[in-house]
């Protein structure tokens, strides 16, 4: 079935599925994951809270799995970008958007978490080398998904 | 232009762009994010030869923002699962695969892991209470993503 194909309730139902679930996840993951790390005062009082333990080892664990699997995920979006493109020829503005929107807010995090903490701490500068090289890593991945779309756009 | 279109060097050309290139960025992110670690003497010897010296509160923000990076793209695959079936009146199967996939790989590391560090520890039951807790978090995610593809 298509959007215009629904009365207004399963409209309802739909705009919960695709965006008030998804969202709501998204936040209950940050939230957890912001528990986990403890790395505010307020984070380890609501960890206490709730009753929830993570004990360092596992903490390093599950981080290191989330990298892998986010890994995994950003190449595996790609070859379906530009299998999309450039095997099928159909348009894939939505797989493009979403490495998009998940690289910008990679850098995003990286960027103001740096500076924030380069202001606490006036003895350690953040190393302005290191930190372009990451955010060059991002731009090349956010680069490589938006010119191929643009360009098959063209062809 | 679809796949019957091209000729042979094409081909080529497209193969490499879709499965060589982004198998060489996922090796390159992994290899960089084990050296990042420095877990192991391997990598610090890496590091050390590279000279690759990466402060703790570097690596804490870089690892932050891969966190926050890899939860937004996990949401915007339900999104997007989602859109192009009651939008679009397409199942996502590529996309779908892929989220079982990463899930896969998260839950396997975990347990690898797990498992491996289990070695030199007496205290077993709360290791082995956090990877359930951590693999039950992540078999949830699954149920999802396929709820929303078969809807």
């Amino acid at each position: 079935m298509r959007w215009n194909l629904y009365t207004s309730a399963e409209k309802m139902q739909v705009l919960w599925v695709c965006i008030g679930l998804p969202v709501l996840l998204l936040a209950a993951w940050l939230v957890r994951d912001w528990m986990d790390a403890g790395g505010s005062k307020k984070a380890r009082k609501a960890a206490k809270a709730l009753g929830s333990r993570t004990d360092e080892m596992e903490h390093a664990i599950s981080i290191q799995a989330q990298a892998v699997a986010y890994r995994v995920t950003q190449a595996g979006i790609q070859v379906c970008l530009y299998y999309r493109l450039l095997i099928k020829g159909q348009a894939a503005m939505e797989l493009c958007a979403l490495l998009v929107v998940s690289g910008m807010a990679e850098v995003a995090v990286i960027l103001v978490q740096t500076f924030r903490k380069a202001k606490d701490d006036e003895e350690h500068p953040p190393r302005l080398a290191f930190l372009i090289a990451k955010l060059t890593f991002c731009a090349v991945l956010i680069g490589l998904a938006v010119g191929m779309t643009v360009l098959t756009q063209n062809w | 232009m679809s796949w019957d279109m091209y000729d042979m060097t094409q081909k080529v050309q497209v193969v490499v762009v879709a499965i060589v290139l982004p198998l060489v960025i996922l090796v390159a992110s992994l290899w960089h994010d084990w050296v990042e670690e420095g877990q192991s003497p391997r990598a610090r010897k890496i590091m050390k030869d590279w000279e690759w010296n990466i402060d703790e509160m570097a690596h804490a923000v870089n690892v932050k923002g891969r966190l926050i990076g890899y939860r937004v793209l996990q949401a915007g695959v339900i999104i997007y699962l989602g859109y192009s079936r009651f939008f679009r009146d397409y199942r996502s199967i590529e996309l779908s695969v892929l989220a079982i996939v990463s899930i896969v790989a998260e839950v396997l590391f975990i347990i690898i892991k797990t498992i491996r560090n289990m070695a030199g520890d007496e205290d077993k039951t709360q290791m082995w209470k956090q990877m359930g807790h951590s693999v039950f978090n992540n078999l949830m995610y699954l149920c999802i993503v396929v709820d929303v593809f078969w809807m």
